[in-house]
C-alpha cells in the first residue's frame, strides 16, 4: 500500500487512507515518509501508554528529519525553536515532562476549568449575537476562531484586542509544528512564530513575577510540586504553548463538530430535541473528527508490534483518528451516534501526554453546541464541498459556510 | 494520618493512564498490566493526598466514597 499521507484524497477523507491499512497492515512501513503507521485501537493505546519505549522528544525529531550536514547549522540558526522545544510539554520526555505537568496540572483539573463555564457561555452568546443576522457566515472566521482565542486570552489574563497579533504568530508556528520536512521556509516560519509568541509573553511573565495578581501566570509562578517550581523560561514557553495549542485545536474541533453534526442531520435534530445528549455528542465528535489525527513518536528500543520489528530510532505515527474507527472497539464505527456510550476514544491521546487542555476544550464544545441547538436548530451547511488543510497531523477545515436560520 | 476510611473506584472507560495519581499518591495507586491506574493499598497515603490525586485526574476517573468509622 502506498500513497502520501497528505495526498488530496487522504486529506479530504483520512479514513480512505487509514481504513485499508487498519484492516490489512495495521503496523505499516511508509517508505515515502520513512515512518511506521499504526492504526488499530489496541496498538495505539498500548504505545501511548509506554513512554519509556516511544519518545515524544521533538528535539530528537529535529535531529532525525535533518540530514547530518544541516544539523549543527540549523541548531544555531533556528535556536529559538530548539529552546522552545526544550520545555514544550507535549514535546519532552520524562523526567522533564512530569516536572512541568505536575505543576501546571494543578490549574487545569476538570474542577478548576468548570469554574470558567459561565464566562465561556457569555462569550459564546456574545459571538452568536454578532452574527445572528448575517447572511453569509463562515463559521470558522466568525465563531470557531474567535471563541477559543478569547477564552485562552481570558485564561492568561491578556487583552482580547491582541488576538490578531497572536493569531499571526500562531499560524506561522502551526506550519512548522504540525508540518514535516527540512525546507528552510518551514523552519523560518516556525522561527517567526515562536519568536513572536515568546516576545509577546516574556514581559507579561516578568510583570507578574514583580507584581503577582490572582491570575494564571501568577498562580504558575507560585505553584510547586514537592518543593519544585517552574523557572521564568519554562513559564514563558508554557504560555506561548497555551496561546498556540489553546486555540488552534479547539477552533478545528468546534468546526469539525459542527460540520459533522450538520452532515448527519438526524443526529443534529436528535440533539436539538434532547440537549441532555450534549456530553455524549461532544465525545462522539472528538472520536470521529477530533482536531488531531495522529501523534508522532520514535522508538527508544527495538519493539515488536503485530509481528513487525520496529527498530530503535524509527519514527512511529500513532493514528488516533484510525484507532477511533476500529470495528474491533466500536459497533458501527463509521456511524455517528450522539448518544454513544461508552466511548473511550483516543481523540485527546492517552498516557502521560493526554491533552492538558482537554477539560477546557470539552467545556467550550458543550457550551457551543448547547447555545447553537437552543438558538439555531434550523442551522444548515451552505456549501456543497468542504476543503481541509493539507497537514500531516491535524484535521482542519479551511472554511465552513453555514446559514443560521 | 494513614488511616483512610474510603472506598476508591476507578472508571476504566475513562482512565487514560496519565500516571498523575501514581505520582501524587504512589502508595495507593499503581499501574496495572494495561498501564491504567489500580489501587494497591487504600491506606497507603493520607486521605487528603488521595483526594488530591482524584481531583488532579485529568479525566475524573477516580471516585472516592468516604465510609463511616
Amino acid at each position: 500500500m502506498t500513497g502520501d499521507l497528505t495526498s488530496p484524497e487522504a486529506v479530504a477523507d483520512p479514513e480512505s487512507y487509514f481504513g485499508p491499512l487498519r484492516d490489512k497492515d495495521p503496523v505499516h512501513w511508509n517508505e515515502q515518509r520513512k515512518m511506521w503507521i499504526v492504526t488499530r485501537y489496541d496498538d495505539v493505546v498500548w504505545a501511548c501508554r509506554q513512554p519509556h519505549l516511544f519518545s515524544s522528544d521533538k528535539l530528537g525529531f529535529n535531529v532525525k528529519e535533518l540530514p547530518e550536514k544541516d544539523r549543527a547549522p540549523y541548531e544555531q540558526k533556528f535556536s529559538p525553536i530548539y529552546k522552545a522545544y526544550a520545555n514544550w510539554l507535549s514535546a519532552v520526555d520524562n523526567p522533564l515532562h512530569d516536572h512541568i505537568r505536575l505543576i501546571v496540572n494543578q490549574v487545569w483539573t476538570p474542577a478548576q476549568i468548570e469554574k470558567r463555564r459561565a464566562s465561556i457561555r457569555q462569550l459564546v452568546h456574545g459571538l452568536l449575537d454578532e452574527i445572528e443576522n448575517k447572511d453569509d457566515i463562515d463559521f470558522i472566521k466568525d465563531f470557531t476562531l474567535p471563541l477559543p482565542i478569547k477564552v485562552i486570552l481570558d485564561f492568561l489574563n491578556f487583552p482580547h484586542e491582541d488576538w490578531k497579533e497572536i493569531k499571526k504568530y500562531s499560524d506561522s508556528w502551526l506550519f512548522y509544528h504540525f508540518g514535516g520536512g527540512t525546507d528552510e521556509a518551514r523552519w523560518q516560519s516556525g522561527m517567526d512564530g515562536i519568536e513572536g509568541l515568546t516576545r509577546y509573553v516574556e514581559p507579561r511573565v516578568k510583570e507578574r513575577r514583580a507584581r503577582p495578581t490572582d491570575d494564571y501566570i501568577s498562580a504558575l509562578i507560585k505553584a510547586e510540586w514537592k518543593g519544585d517550581r517552574l523557572t521564568d523560561e519554562e513559564i514563558i514557553v508554557h504560555c506561548a504553548n497555551l496561546l498556540f495549542s489553546g486555540h488552534e485545536t479547539t477552533t478545528n474541533l468546534l468546526a469539525n463538530g459542527m460540520h459533522l453534526l450538520l452532515s448527519n442531520r438526524d443526529q443534529w435534530d436528535r440533539l436539538c430535541a434532547d440537549q441532555s445528549l450534549i456530553p455524549t455528542a461532544v465525545e462522539e465528535i472528538i472520536r470521529m473528527e477530533g482536531a488531531i489525527k495522529s501523534m508522532l513518536r520514535y522508538a527508544l528500543e527495538d519493539v515488536e508490534m503485530k509481528g513487525k520489528k520496529i527498530h530503535k530510532g524509527d519514527l512511529v505515527l500513532l493514528v488516533n483518528a484510525a484507532a477511533n474507527r476500529d470495528a474491533a472497539k466500536y459497533a458501527n464505527p463509521q456511524q455517528m451516534d450522539v448518544g454513544r456510550r461508552p466511548n473511550a476514544h483516543l481523540g485527546f491521546g492517552q498516557g502521560i501526554h493526554i491533552c492538558l487542555g482537554a477539560p477546557l476544550a470539552r467545556v467550550e464544545s458543550h457550551e457551543t453546541y448547547l447555545a447553537l441547538s437552543q438558538r439555531f436548530p434550523q442551522m444548515k451547511l451552505a456549501a456543497e464541498t468542504f476543503e481541509y488543510h493539507a497537514i500531516l497531523r491535524g484535521r482542519a477545515l479551511k472554511k465552513l459556510p453555514v446559514k443560521l436560520k | 494520618m494513614k488511616n483512610c476510611r474510603a472506598r476508591i473506584s476507578i472508571d476504566y472507560d475513562k482512565c487514560v493512564g496519565s500516571r498523575i495519581c501514581t505520582a501524587i499518591a504512589p502508595n495507593v495507586f499503581v499501574l496495572n498490566g494495561d498501564s491504567q491506574a489500580a489501587v494497591t493499598n487504600v491506606e497507603g497515603d493520607a486521605l487528603e493526598t488521595i483526594k488530591m490525586a482524584a481531583e488532579a485526574c485529568p479525566v475524573s476517573a477516580i471516585t472516592i466514597e468516604e465510609t463511616a468509622e
